[in-house]
């Protein structure tokens, strides 16, 4: 890539060639205000808040779609550029309905903090607005047409990012609206319910419906987390204000979800109504009742010591979820395996990665030209996955395999398809490398293929790994998905991905934390189970059979690391302090081990 | 073929149909067969001659003798007078404007001798749905030389040459395009011929698609030659049944006679054309635009660059050329550019095709060389403005025109000097208008064409046009103050300097230019409340001249609100203004002129 | 641009009238719009079943096809009159009183652009110019070009007409 130099206000700059003029304004830290640009889309050069002045040109141009080129006096401020950009403000303001004080987007607007900006005072033309309905239909976000400026920032994100081309616009000229599908509520449409679209809309036409009215920005705080809903532990910024958790949000700075959330992450964590435990409890007298954290402590190692006195260490079991942090994980090791020496201590999703292949990221999967999807849906716990298979396929045009049960969606776009249930699905991937198959050759001729593989396949197949030696250095690489946030850092502590505790176990200690989905696995064996200590976030039938309940944090209350898919580390930092009574898990572990 | 005696020319243009051409026709070889001369005359229907007020029309050859307003009942004493008795039958014949004589032959009619016809050479000559009629004009043989003998340099030097400039608006410089298009890199490039065309009052490239669509066939397989592309589109509107139908046809025909499809002239060279046909959008005029609607796309046009030349269909080098431009490619190679050049003034050059229309006494298209006056197209070629009214202004290159008011009207019709007077020679729509015609109504008009039209993709065309249409239409209502005129002007100026497309930069061009000549009379609606033509609804009022009124009560029976009623022990009527709507139903349909105006 | 009405004037939607124009096309979304216009032609309308039918055919979001048939002002989501009656407003029809002829088949049909009779016998539409601009002012009724229109010539054109 060659160096172009440019002037700029009088500025000498420097580019790259293939350079924007606005790209190369953003390498220089020079303000030019935008509207419909957003990066990671193609540019549509439709807000005309960029236009910027080019000696020799026609006219006015758009920095957002007009190639840099070398030599070129651009001048990003006049007077003339000032009252452009001014009057182009003051007709979106008189399209429709941009009284801001009853806006959600207030303060946190980019189309209000440009009217500011650009010093629009009023609008001396009448309001056009009609009337527009609003659309919340669906469960987590909502649809102001009232508020739309038409940048069509949603409809690009939702098709070329996201690759679920829900959104699109329809009519026509000052007609135009934002429209579903064939014009639907957004609940009966194909929405995915990634957000994506209300993350990147400038205005408050697409807004999160829990925090609506609840902050803006500045009244927040906003810190960087990662999501353990599973092992690709998207970075996260999340939102809070009173020590509450408003939103979650994707960060756009991150190499890998570069802002991308899937439904999981960014609302079903936050939204819906479970009852937490606020303070442990101890079964007295056949009941369960409030007590302190030493009594409860006290009865937990009473329990827990009792029962490996009479039975020796076997007797004893602790499990945890995959989604605990490594802090938490080392703290439940040190008190069952180091200090009572119990062979039983699990972790529910524990996945090993694969061995022999480099780690794939979805920045890798965004830049594969093939993809080999086998194994479980990804569409329906990794939609993150999915999203950048889709963009692969459908901006760059990689080529996709499917063998399983992949999403329809995915299945669309895959030049093979390879159906199969969960218990066919290894004679399905041999039956795509028997010798001589076109997938073999297509296979042996990629030079960045990606495997993702998921429950069941836990490997690549050594006859598929073996055709992709062709490729390049470094490549083929392998995604192995896995359920938890720290799915690959329990196995690496050593600790089993096993369901079930042991026959003969008398006392056990489950460390559920906020995982809702591993408590009622246990229901079954509960009479088994002499002893039962259970650390978790929410009530639930488990939690009322249990003999001591410890209140464990929620990820978005918790500090800790976690290991993701590709085996790097990633951070768990609070936003919130947990309720009063609640203690994390760690620390309490800890404790029992002194 | 057997020789004919005479050959009858019947104008099958979409007017002439609409005028009822086709039965004539029917009559005529009905006629011709009764009176056995079906093996000596020879009926030929031809695409549009020109003349569409002029309707059914009928050309007989060799004497050109030219018939005018022909109905089936004409035709067997007209078949007994000429062919038979062998003299012109008069009573069908075009009287002159200013001497009241009989004009017998066409060549005689002001209308066509001032004419200069390159682009319309065949249109209302041969039959544009039989190819050996083109064949036998000189068709396909520019094709096969070029390809057997010549370079595609050679073609673009040509053009070059020629001087020829795009015909669709912008006026861009043909040659210099091809070439772009020749050397923009890539294995695959297209060749797009844009007939969607969608400037109210223009009609031209209709015309040429309905009466001689093997020109543009053949010219866009020469541009396929020198851009080295394979397949080529029409896009032509749905409007145009005809034209449409007429376009296939003639493609199934150059594809059978090996004009079109692989291996042209035994050569490596193939192309092929097909038709795509718009869904109702002006704006898919716009290149951009038409290139997403033919990938099957809302039709928005996208910034440019990169310009299609580089980067067009599918993101491909596409060279897109309207359908006049590519009807002078065949006279260019054939004849040569410097003969081209040799027309026209020294930067416009070769003819161009207005489609007059209006308050003008003749009326259809028009094709002069560039720099023809504006007043020898009104007064000689249209006869001048017809019922002793005045010429006001010429409107000129629609929506994204501007007005001529009379004292330009020895303008020369041509690029530099339409810009230098705030209009534009565009697709070459001519629409004539008299003292009846109010000059902010007409900006109002073309506004509300614009607001319709608009992709609503940027925020100044989407937002823009409908405010000054807003603007434009308080005015007509006589409710704006003066500040509005300043705010017209300052909105007018903004939509066209950063709107995305040609669509938006050019739309406040017919309320700038009606402003610079006809500032008054927006002065006038909006100081005095008064529309001086008589036009806009809400600043007249019609009232019964109660001397000249003769209590026929034709106007009482017409009116669709019943608000006018006879006056009580005369027989006068008289218009309660209180009710009145303004449609002037009463003024149109009085014989007595004693309805008013004021 | 006359649309030929199914002969069962319901305009039922049908899969299989729509598979068959389906499979004239090569399923690539720039077949996109002249399939549109074939299922037009054929049903009078776009319904959404065909829509989605077509998205689905083509692997087109559907967003898209919508988008797209919103887009034109050719396409029409409810079923039209069996005659369809087109007012050209181009210049020269304005000049020569288009405004008019317009006020006045609103009259006599008794709807307005874009609306249908109730026994579905007309259909009213403006258009951008029908090109007969010579012939100013005109309309096309059930595919035929009326020219130079008055509102009394509109009157007659319409007698009858049960509104």
């Amino acid at each position: 890539m060659s160096e172009i130099s440019l002037t700029i206000n009088g500025k000498q700059v420097k580019g790259e060639r293939g350079d924007t003029i606005l790209k190369v304004c953003e390498r220089s830290d020079i303000y030019v205000p935008t509207l419909c640009h957003y990066g990671g889309v193609h540019e549509v050069g439709t807000c005309r808040m960029c236009v910027v002045e080019v000696q020799g040109g026609r006219a006015l141009t758009t920095a957002c779609t007009t190639p840099a080129e070398d030599g070129m006096i651009v001048k990003t401020e006049s007077d003339a550029i000032q009252s452009l950009r001014r009057a182009t403000l003051e007709l979106l303001f008189s399209e429709r309905n941009h009284y801001c004080m009853f806006c959600e987007a207030s303060g946190d607007c980019e189309l209000q903090a440009l009217a500011y900006r650009h010093g629009m005072d009023s609008v001396r033309y009448p309001n056009l607005y009609p009337k527009m309905e609003l659309d919340t239909s669906h469960p987590y976000l909502a649809l102001d047409q009232n508020r739309c400026v038409l940048c069509r920032r949603c409809v690009r994100v939702c098709a070329e990012l996201v690759g679920a081309h829900s959104l699109g616009m329809r009519e026509r000229g000052i007609e135009t609206l934002l429209a579903a599908d064939g014009g639907e509520p957004l609940s009966a449409s194909s929405c995915v319910s990634c957000g994506a679209c209300v993350q990147v809309c400038p205005t408050g036409a697409l807004f999160d419906r829990r925090s609506a009215y609840r902050g803006r920005e500045k009244d927040c705080t906003t810190v960087k987390s990662s999501c353990p809903e599973c092992a690709l532990g998207c970075a996260v910024e999340l939102v809070a204000r009173s020590g509450q958790v408003l939103r979650v949000e994707g960060d756009v700075e991150s190499p890998e979800n570069g802002g991308l959330l899937c439904r999981r992450g960014r609302y079903e964590s936050l939204n819906g109504h479970r009852e937490r435990v606020l303070q442990p409890l101890v079964r007295k007298g056949g009941e369960l009742a409030s007590a302190s954290w030493d009594e409860a402590l006290a009865a937990l190692r009473a329990g827990i010591e009792a029962a490996a006195a009479a039975g020796g260490a076997g007797a004893v079991a602790a499990v945890a979820s995959a989604r605990a942090s490594n802090e938490a994980l080392a703290a439940l090791r040190g008190y069952f395996q180091q200090k009572l020496d119990s062979p039983n201590v699990g972790a529910i999703g524990a996945a090993a990665s694969p061995d022999g292949y480099p780690a794939a990221t979805l920045q890798d999967i965004r830049q594969a030209d093939l993809i080999i999807l086998a194994g479980e849906d990804a569409g329906a716990n990794h939609q993150v996955v999915e999203f950048a298979v889709s963009q692969a396929v459908e901006q760059h045009g990689a080529a996709l395999i499917v063998v399983g049960s992949a999403a329809r969606r995915l299945q669309k776009q895959a030049c093979v398809v390879v159906p199969a249930g969960s218990d066919e699905v290894a004679r399905a991937l041999a039956t795509l490398t028997a010798a001589g198959s076109e997938s073999l050759k297509r296979i042996a001729c990629a030079e960045r293929a990606v495997f993702v593989v998921g429950a069941p396949v836990t490997a690549v197949p050594q006859a598929l790994a073996a055709a992709a030696q062709s490729a390049r250095d470094g490549w083929p690489r392998v995604l192995a998905l896995a359920p938890k946030g720290n799915s690959r850092g329990a196995a690496q502590a050593g600790l089993n991905g096993g369901a079930s505790v042991a026959k003969g176990v008398k006392a056990a200690f489950i460390m559920a934390g906020d995982d809702t989905e591993m408590l009622d696995r246990f229901l079954p064996q509960r009479d088994e189970i002499g002893f039962l200590a259970v650390q978790a976030s929410y009530r639930s039938p488990l939690v009322e059979m249990a003999d001591v309940v410890l209140p464990a944090p929620v990820w978005t209350e918790k500090a800790g690391t976690m290991v993701n898919a590709q085996g790097r580390e990633v951070s768990l930092r609070p936003a919130v302090a947990p309720p009063a009574g609640v203690r994390d898990e760690a620390d309490v572990l800890a404790a029992l081990s002194q | 073929m057997p020789a004919y005696r005479s050959t009858v020319l019947l104008c099958a243009g979409g007017g002439c149909i609409s005028c009822g051409c086709l039965p004539v026709r029917e009559a005529m070889e009905a006629e011709l067969k009764r009176r056995n001369l079906a093996d000596e005359v020879r009926v030929v229907q031809t695409g549009c001659v020109g003349s569409c007020d002029l309707g059914p029309v009928l050309i007989v050859y060799p004497d050109e003798v030219f018939y005018q307003k022909v109905s089936p009942g004409d035709v067997p004493k007209l078949v007994d007078e000429h062919f038979l008795k062998g003299r012109v039958f008069e009573r069908l014949l075009v009287k002159s404007a200013e001497t009241d004589n009989l004009i017998a032959t066409q060549r005689e009619f002001a209308f066509f001798n001032k004419q200069v016809k390159i682009v319309l050479e065949n249109c209302g000559v041969i039959d544009p749905e039989n190819i050996e009629e083109y064949v036998a004009r000189g068709g396909y043989l520019a094709l096969g030389q070029v390809i057997s003998e010549r370079t595609p340099e050679w073609v673009i030097e040509e053009l070059k040459k020629s001087g020829l400039r795009g015909r669709g608006g912008a006026g861009f410089p043909a040659g210099t395009k091809w070439d772009f298009v020749r050397k923009a890199p890539g294995e695959r490039k297209y060749v797009v011929c844009n007939a969607d065309e969608g400037d109210p009052g223009a009609f031209m490239d209709r015309s040429v698609l309905e009466g001689d669509p093997h020109r543009v066939l053949e010219a866009m397989a020469i541009a396929g030659f020198a851009a080295s592309a394979d397949q080529g589109y029409i896009y032509v509107r749905a409007e145009y049944p005809l034209a449409i139908r007429r376009t296939r046809r003639a493609i199934q025909q150059a594809r059978e006679a090996g004009f079109l499809g692989r291996n042209l002239f035994e050569s490596s060279f193939s192309f092929d054309i097909d038709i795509r046909v718009g869904a109702g959008a002006f704006v898919c005029g716009e290149e951009t635009a038409l290139l997403a609607s033919i990938e099957g796309k809302r039709g928005i046009p996208r910034p440019r660059p990169p310009f299609p030349a580089v980067s067009g269909l599918w993101g491909k080098p596409t060279l897109i050329n309207n359908v006049e431009t590519y009807a002078c490619i065949v006279p260019i190679i054939t004849r040569g550019g410097d003969w081209y050049a040799s027309i026209g003034t020294e930067k416009s050059k070769g003819t161009k095709v207005f489609a007059l229309a209006g308050k003008i006494r003749n009326t259809g298209l028009v094709e002069v060389p560039m720099g023809t006056t504006l007043r020898e197209i009104v007064y000689d070629i249209g006869g001048g403005v017809p019922n002793g009214r005045k010429f006001k202004a010429a409107q000129t290159g629609g929506p994204s025109g501007g007005c001529i008011p009379a004292e330009h009207l020895d303008i020369p019709m041509d690029y530099e000097s339409l810009a230098k007077v705030g209009s534009i020679v565009g697709s070459g729509g001519l629409i004539i208008m008299d003292e009846d015609s109010c000059m902010v109504d007409v900006a109002k008009f073309f506004m509300e064409f614009c607001t319709d039209e608009s992709c609503g993709k940027c925020p100044p065309c989407r937002v823009g046009t409908r405010q000054i249409y807003g603007l434009l239409d308080k005015i007509t209502k006589g409710e704006a103050r003066i500040e509005d005129l300043h705010l017209l002007e300052e909105l007018c100026g903004m939509v066209k300097e950063s709107s995305l497309c040609g669509l938006g930069q050019t739309a406040p061009n017919p309320v700038l230019s009606t402003l610079r000549y006809f500032r008054d009379e927006y002065l006038e609606h909006i100081v005095d409340r008064r529309c001086p033509a008589k036009v806009c609804p809400s600043l007249i009022r019609y009232s019964i001249d109660e001397a000249a009124c003769t209590g026929c009560s034709l106007c009482a029976r017409n009116c669709p609100e019943n608000t006018i009623f006879k006056v009580e022990d005369q027989k006068k009527y008289r218009i309660d203004p209180a009710r009145c709507v303004k449609c002037g139903v009463c003024f149109d349909v009085c014989r007595f002129g004693a309805v008013v105006k004021s | 641009m006359a649309v030929e009405i199914a002969a069962t004037g319901s305009g039922a939607p049908s899969e299989s009238q729509v598979g068959a124009i389906l499979a004239k096309h090569p399923a690539e979304r720039s077949a996109l719009i002249p399939i549109l216009q074939e299922v037009q032609a054929k049903l009078g309308y776009l319904p959404e079943e065909a829509m989605c039918q077509v998205a689905e055919a083509l692997g087109v979001p559907e967003a898209n096809v919508y988008g797209v048939a919103s887009f034109y002002a050719q396409f029409r989501f409810a079923p039209i009159g069996r005659k369809q009656v087109h007012v050209c407003r181009g210049t020269a029809c304005h000049v020569g009183g288009a405004p008019k002829i317009l006020a006045e088949v609103k009259e006599r049909l008794g709807i307005g652009e874009g609306e249908s009779t109730p026994d579905r016998e007309y259909s009213l539409e403006t258009v951008a110019c029908i090109g007969c601009c010579a012939l100013a002012p005109c309309a096309v009724v059930d595919g035929k070009v009326e020219a130079k229109l008055t509102p009394k010539k509109v009157r007659e054109l319409f007698q009858g007409v049960q509104r």
